[in-house]
């Protein structure tokens, strides 16, 4: 996925303004940055959520700018909310079932489908569940399991790792690890540093909509740029 | 397949009993009730597949309900069309007003789709009052009273009662359908937040076009058989809103988003709201009104998923016990 001088604007606000990065398929991306910065907005933007105000986002060589999201999750890509969206009122699986139904159009194939990505996300044992009755960090997996039903080849997670004890985090990690290795793209927002650091091939930061570095994960915690963006001057960025 | 076999022959089992009912009842009076609370099953039935499922509070109902009756009664009054295809024309026009709403208004979230659609309907009763030569006017059309199969008037009401009984197997059995398919769960996601459905890859606005051209397909027959059950039609019969508001209200009650759930509505409020007039609106004008409206406040407060919604809940509760209790 290529993203090409991206622009968003809001009234006279630029929340994201002329970023411009490669996500090469198969690897991990990190987009990390203070609040504000418009981390979920450039999500907004490639999901297609909004439309850019300029710059071009282009997906296995297709410019797919101004597609709507139905569109762009047709063609392979899938994100999750950092403010979890789950359908309260229908049960976790039914939930999954509304990703799986994308690809498989019979009521038991998408069924056996759904149930396949609860059981490798371990909340299989929730599938009868409404999500408003679960703790967020269900909820979170829940998102992601709705995303992953629709079989992507480009996944974008939106801070699927806040609101997780350590445990958690490190098991969401191993699945995105996982993930990766079967050769799904994938970018994740964060703020915990140590995740990012642990899977990201490249991370991008932004400060105020504007790129400010993009770079292998140890070169960018060194750099005194993004140091000053995240904490000041006198601190360094390791596990906020 | 089990699970469905049982399911058709609970529904096989229930319509039965209705029509069984429609046998033993032989005095027009308990008919004409039957009638009316099986009409405004189908009607409750109809909305609720974008009321309940899609989630579109729509308060403009009627004007697919009046379409349909004005396109039958003027097709076989002014062209001599046999009503048997004259019901089908008015839910087809009432598709066709559903794809010009759905242009129009079906981007509309919220509140804003459900003032569009009070406006739409106030707009077509002001057309049918203004239209004297098509519509009568005011005055409403009259359909001669002439029983034969091609004029679709009947001498017997039970006639009408079985038109009615079949149009509401049609609708359950597409409700029953849309329910466990895609489309289903694609109404509901877009139901329950529009955005992460899209995200799912979820088209919203084909999805919701689709309830509403089903929705008021439904009603709008539904319109054209109550015309030849009433045989007669006006603009304040058949384009008031208060019918709208009045279908929302039983699916809400009876439970919204189910299959059952406006039927349960229809069947429970239809005949209390008959009886309630029938016992006082001779001494207090309006007091059943009064009655009835705290009635359905009290049930939406209490219950806010309804009567059915609430047995359901209370049903599988008490099955998570049993199973619980029975591992334990």
């Amino acid at each position: 996925m290529t993203i090409d001088k991206v622009t968003k604007e809001f009234g006279g606000l630029k929340a994201v303004n002329d970023v411009s990065c490669t996500v090469k398929e198969g690897s991990i991306v990190g987009l990390i940055g203070p609040n504000g910065s418009g981390k979920t907005t450039l999500f907004n933007v490639i999901s297609g959520v909004y439309k850019p105000t300029a710059g071009t986002i282009m997906l296995d060589g297709k410019d797919i700018s101004y597609l709507s999201a139905h569109k762009k999750t047709m063609m392979g890509m899938a994100r999750t909310f950092q403010v979890v969206k789950p359908f309260n009122n229908i049960s976790v699986l039914e939930n999954v079932m509304v990703g799986s139904y994308l690809h498989n159009h019979s009521h038991h194939r998408s069924e056996e489908f759904a149930k396949g990505i609860l059981e490798r996300l371990e909340i299989d044992q929730f599938a009868d569940e409404y999500p408003k009755n679960l703790p967020l960090a269900i909820k979170k997996k829940v998102e992601i399991a709705r995303a992953l039903a629709t079989s992507p080849k480009i996944l974008l997670l939106d801070e699927v790792m806040g609101g997780l004890n350590p445990q958690e985090t490190d098991q969401v990690l191993q699945t995105i690890v996982k993930l990766n290795e079967e050769g799904m793209t994938i970018v994740v927002i964060e703020h915990k540093m140590r995740c990012i650091m642990a899977i990201a091939e490249k991370v991008i930061v932004l400060d105020s909509g504007k790129m400010i570095a993009m770079d292998v994960p140890e070169v960018v915690a060194k750099n005194p740029e993004v140091i000053k963006a995240y904490l000041g001057d006198e601190y360094h960025a390791e596990d906020k | 397949m089990k699970l469905l076999n049982n399911k058709i022959i609970r529904w096989a089992a229930f319509f039965l009993v209705l029509i069984i009912a429609g046998l033993v009842v032989d005095n027009n009076y308990y008919l004409d009730i039957l009638i009316t609370v099986v009409f405004y099953a189908c009607m409750a039935s109809a909305w609720n597949i974008v009321g309940g499922y899609a989630g579109q509070v729509s308060v403009g109902h009627v004007a697919f309900l009046g379409l349909g009756a004005y396109t039958s009664t003027i097709l076989f009054l002014k062209l001599n069309i046999t009503p048997l295809i004259g019901i089908f024309a008015g839910g087809i026009m009432a598709m066709v007003l559903a794809l010009l709403i759905g242009f129009l208004t079906i981007r509309l979230r919220g509140p804003f789709f459900t003032l569009s659609t009070i406006a739409i309907a106030e707009i077509l009763l002001v057309l049918a009052v203004r239209f004297h030569g098509l519509t009568g006017g005011s005055e409403g059309l009259n359909i001669p009273y002439r029983p034969s199969v091609y004029n679709f008037v009947f001498k017997s009401y039970f006639t009408y009662y079985m038109m009615f009984i079949l149009l509401m197997i049609a609708i359950v059995a597409v409700i029953s359908y849309i329910n466990k398919s895609r489309t289903g769960f694609y109404l509901r996601a877009v139901r329950e937040d529009e955005t992460a459905a899209s995200s799912l890859g979820v088209d919203v606005l084909r999805s919701k076009l689709t309830a509403l051209l089903v929705s008021a397909f439904f009603t709008g027959v539904g319109g054209a058989l109550y015309a030849q059950y009433l045989l007669f039609i006006d603009p304040h019969t058949v384009f008031t809103v208060s019918f709208s508001t009045k279908v929302a209200a039983l699916s809400i009650v009876g439970g919204i988003g189910t299959v059952i759930g406006p039927i349960v509505g229809s069947f429970i409020l239809t005949p209390l709201e008959i009886f309630l007039r029938s016992q006082l609106g001779g001494t207090y004008q309006g007091l059943y009104l009064l009655i009835y409206g705290v009635i359905m406040v009290s049930v939406i407060l209490i219950i806010p998923k309804g009567i059915y919604g609430a047995l359901s809940d209370a049903i599988k509760r008490r099955r998570k016990q049993v199973k619980n209790e029975l591992s334990a």
